[in-house]
């Protein structure tokens, strides 16, 4: 067996890992083939406090019960992060013979369609917000540091990849670059925000310092996302260390890039030291009149608004380390990520794992990991070789979330079609 | 195979929690309780009461003051002169002619009597009016007519108007019509002879038009109709006898001041009432105030007015003109001559007055030289001042309050309140505050909340509160009621005011206020779509 075909059976056995982590990775490196296509998908949810039960409740609608409230307040700490990810991608990619009489060249084609929230948010932020500041009388509640990044883009990317063997180690580097349109973004950071609620709620003193910018929401709502909106750009540049004696490194940096919101952009600074005492009914002989007149933003609109203002928007970018080793060639492997997102309220994540080949055709995989938007999650991945071209694989990044749909702090779907041919 | 089965289940299971997760997504929504203030007032007694009803002593106490001027024309009746019609029909007094156009074939001037009884004017100075004219030519051509009222100048000019009246044919006659107007003419109606009333001098002239076509032929049965009608006349002066005249006349004047008080009552420690009456019409009258009654309908109360102004008659003298002077008299009703201060407590909710009054009660002794300027006939200036210095007695008002579709928009997700009215107080009197729903024919149902008093301020020796009160009034309102609420939308507050250590009286000064601020502990539902 010569080192290429060692390193297809490895990268076969290691794609599962791969996958369960949810990030691009490619095994062009180890292939005879000359194209290849992969769709990729992933709805991925986690937090360090809030319960499946809590925000799955929260997302799809209806009444949120105190019990299912209280469920998701014990277990709060100080600083509450909460991420998510849905992505859908599909891409092409050709190795090319030769180019120019040089070899091991191929380039690569990848449009896709991301979302992105992350969130970080205080103790008492959660506790106004869904129990309300009544539990604070003559208190203060402190509700900053407050964080939110939601955007949503879509992704059209052209890439290279080198691959060459030196010294019987197998090397690629690659090189993606991503036009993107901007379909929707808000973003909320509040340094200080603190809530003094009076004895009988005579007064509301709120001290706060912090911007928010969002899209438009009405123009959101547009099926064809409005390039004039938002773009940006965004690049993938990763690298690949095969050696011969079955040990594979890879470093990636990924989704490095900005979005730039234009048209409809609104932003909202605050920086203020608020007292409310009420509306002010001017003549309580006419108080019809004064009602009627009461408008929403006499509560809300505390800081300044500017209709027109642009803003940036620093993708979320992944750099992330892999590690596998072929433990048992064929049946085991062992696996270890470590990883880390900017520009986001993700915390440095370690996973260690294995994966078990049933057969040339299936395989499995189980990480533990610790870090990111939570603290432990569990994956699992199971792949299948299904007719002769095509790899389905299916698996999970919260595999506590679907044993324990309730309780458990995070939820995940991944999948891949992946063809050579 | 096995293993396969197992990948299949797997992705089966899988494949329902995708699908799950494309459910549908609908609003979330949740209950928070939301501890803050809702709104804050202010009630002074500039809010209670317009600027133009108070007045600020120096001392800063406050008298409530109404002041107002009566105009009226009096007891001539010159406000609209009646319209008076004059209706003329000139015949071509001679037999068939041929005439050339532009030839004259008639002038004539002519004195009418207008309809004025039993006015008898000599001069009237017309403020506003018209004359209407319409004119039937029975000539086979058109005609060119000039017609002038010589005695009713503008700016030393005759009224004067130009017309062509078309030609008659068989099938419609020459039929002319228009208005113009009268707005300042000085008009002699004394006649051609200027020894008579009433009567206004016409001069018209005829020719064949200049446009007529060829030779006209006038025959015997030919004429001119003139019609003329002086429409809606306003005099600015009116001169001559104004006749004899007597009135008696008893009159309602509903008062909604006090519409509010359903209960209790209120003891004033003064009030004072000036009449100033200046009569400027040059004829003599003879005039008194038969009575003058506070009716409150609520009670059936009723307080007359006992002063010795009441069922006098007396003579007022008429105005001279040239220089105009006009004649004066003046009464006063306050607390030692008469008892208006219990006309006032009575709560009045209409004043009952008759009076008499008679014109030249001595006949034509100004030999036709009565006279009215109609902007200063009779002018009656009303002030009553009464000094907020009173106690009150569970003195309850009532108010109606709507609330309006709009300003309940955004109350709907609140399922129930806990509400709390903090009040500050400085006004001398506290008040118990009740609210109940109203069904739809506005009849009082179930009480929203349980009675609640804002307690009254301490004044010191001097009377004068100086430290304000606060009361901190709990009010409960449960879903059932809100929901009420919201459906009726009609609230009925009653408020109940005593004055402090009644039946003690206090003043009210300009700085007294009270500041109310509602705060809710609600239970609120958001909802996030």
């Amino acid at each position: 067996m010569n080192k290429i075909s060692l390193s297809i059976i490895f990268i076969f056995c290691t794609f599962n890992f791969l996958l369960a982590q949810g990030n691009f990775m490619n095994d062009s490196a180890w292939t005879k083939k000359h194209f290849n296509i992969d769709i990729y998908g992933n709805l991925t949810a986690k937090s360090n406090a809030f319960p499946n039960d809590f925000y799955k409740q929260f997302y799809y609608g209806g009444y949120l019960s105190n019990e299912v409230k209280l469920n998701a307040a014990k277990d709060l700490k100080n600083v509450n992060r909460f991420g998510g990810d849905g992505d859908v991608s599909i891409q092409f990619r050709h190795n090319i013979d030769s180019i120019f009489k040089k070899t091991g060249w191929s380039y690569l084609v990848r449009i896709a369609e991301r979302r992105h929230l992350n969130l970080e948010m205080t103790k008492d932020f959660f506790n106004v917000g869904f129990f309300g500041n009544a539990m604070y009388e003559n208190k203060t509640a402190q509700l900053a540091k407050f964080q939110m990044d939601f955007i949503s883009y879509q992704q059209a990317g052209l890439g290279v990849e080198k691959t060459l063997m030196i010294k019987d180690n197998l090397h690629q580097l690659g090189l993606v670059g991503s036009y993107l349109i901007g379909r929707n973004a808000q973003k909320a950071i509040i340094d200080k925000a603190n809530l003094f609620t009076a004895i009988d709620g005579e007064y509301l003193d709120l001290e706060i310092n912090g911007k928010y910018n969002r899209t438009d929401s009405i123009k959101n709502k547009q099926l064809i996302p409005n390039p004039t909106k938002g773009e940006g750009f965004s690049i993938d540049l990763y690298y690949q260390l095969i050696t011969i004696e079955k040990h594979k490194l890879q470093l990636s940096v990924l989704d490095f890039g900005y979005l730039f919101w234009q048209n409809s952009a609104i932003a909202y600074q605050y920086d203020t030291l608020f007292r409310f005492e009420g509306i002010d009914i001017r003549n309580l002989i006419d108080i019809n009149d004064s009602l009627i007149n009461l408008s929403k933003d006499t509560l809300v609109n505390l800081g300044k608004r500017s209709s027109t203002k642009s803003f940036k928007t620093s993708l979320p970018t992944w750099f992330q380390v892999n590690y596998s080793h072929n433990l048992l060639p064929g049946k085991l492997a062992l696996n270890f990520v470590g990883r880390y997102r900017f520009n986001d309220v993700y915390l440095p994540f370690l996973a260690v794992g294995a994966t078990y080949y049933f057969n040339k055709s299936t395989n499995a995989s189980f990480n533990i990991g610790y870090g990111g938007y939570g603290s432990f999650n569990y994956a699992f991945i199971i792949n299948q070789r299904v007719w002769r071209y095509f790899t389905v694989g299916l698996g999970t990044n919260q595999l506590e979330g679907l044993l324990m749909p309730k309780k458990a702090n995070g939820q995940s779907i991944v999948f891949s079609i992946k063809s050579w041919f | 195979m096995k293993k396969i089965k197992f990948f299949q289940y797997f992705s089966l299971g899988l494949f329902l929690v995708i699908l799950g997760a494309c459910k549908k997504r609908e609003a979330t929504d949740w209950d928070t309780n939301l501890l803050g203030p809702l709104f804050k007032t202010t009630l002074s007694i500039d809010q209670i009461l317009p600027d133009s009803l108070t007045q600020i002593n120096s001392d800063n106490s406050i008298n409530v003051v109404y002041d107002d001027l009566f105009n009226s024309s009096g007891f001539v009746n010159t406000n609209q002169l009646p319209d008076t019609a004059i209706l003329k029909y000139f015949t071509i007094p001679f037999g068939t002619i041929f005439l050339n156009a532009g030839d004259n074939f008639m002038d004539l001037t002519e004195e009418s009597n207008l309809n004025f009884s039993p006015l008898e004017l000599s001069r009237l100075i017309i403020k506003s009016g018209e004359i209407e004219v319409k004119i039937v030519n029975k000539i086979t051509q058109p005609v060119d007519i000039t017609y002038i009222l010589p005695k009713a100048l503008k700016n030393g000019q005759p009224y004067t108007f130009n017309a062509t009246i078309p030609a008659y044919n068989s099938s419609n006659g020459g039929n002319y019509s228009a208005s113009f107007n009268l707005d300042g003419y000085d008009v002699d109606l004394r006649g051609l002879s200027g020894a008579f009333v009433n009567r206004l001098v016409t001069h018209l002239i005829a020719n064949v038009s200049t446009s007529a076509n060829g030779l006209a032929q006038i025959n015997s049965t030919d004429s001119l109709k003139v019609s003329i009608k002086l429409k809606s006349i306003v005099p600015y002066y009116a001169k001559g006898y104004f006749g004899q005249s007597k009135d008696t006349s008893y009159t309602d004047s509903k008062l909604t001041l006090f519409d509010r008080i359903v209960a209790g009552n209120f003891s004033l420690q003064e009030a004072k009432l000036n009449l100033d009456i200046r009569n400027g019409i040059g004829a003599d009258i003879r005039a008194g105030l038969l009575s003058f009654k506070s009716t409150n309908s609520k009670t059936g109360n009723t307080v007359s007015l006992q002063h010795n102004s009441v069922s006098q008659i007396f003579n007022v003298h008429r105005a001279t003109d040239n220089p105009f002077i006009p004649s004066l008299y003046s009464f006063e009703y306050n607390n030692t001559n008469s008892n208006l201060v219990s006309l006032l407590e009575n709560m009045p909710t209409s004043f009952n007055y008759g009076y008499y009054a008679e014109l030249n009660p001595f006949g034509n002794i100004s030999n036709g030289n009565d006279f009215v300027y109609t902007d200063k006939a009779v002018e009656a200036h009303v002030r009553l001042d009464i000094p907020l210095h009173f106690s009150s007695n569970n003195l309850t008002l009532i108010d109606t309050i709507f609330l309006q579709d709009d300003s309940l928009g955004e109350h709907n997700t609140v399922k129930s309140a806990v509400l709390k009215l903090i009040a500050v107080n400085s006004f001398p009197f506290d008040a118990d505050v009740k609210f109940y729903l109203l069904d739809n024919n506005l009849q009082k149902q179930e009480q929203l909340m349980d009675k609640s008093t804002i307690m009254a301020a301490q004044p010191e020796a001097d009377g004068k509160v100086r430290t304000p009160q606060e009361s901190r009034l709990p009010i409960t309102i449960s879903n059932e009621l809100l929901n009420k609420l919201l459906e009726k939308r009609k609230v009925l507050a009653v408020v109940t005011i005593n004055t402090f250590n009644n039946p003690m009286k206090y003043k009210i000064y300009s700085d007294y206020k009270l500041d109310l601020k509602l705060t809710g502990n609600l239970l609120f539902n958001v909802q996030v779509k």
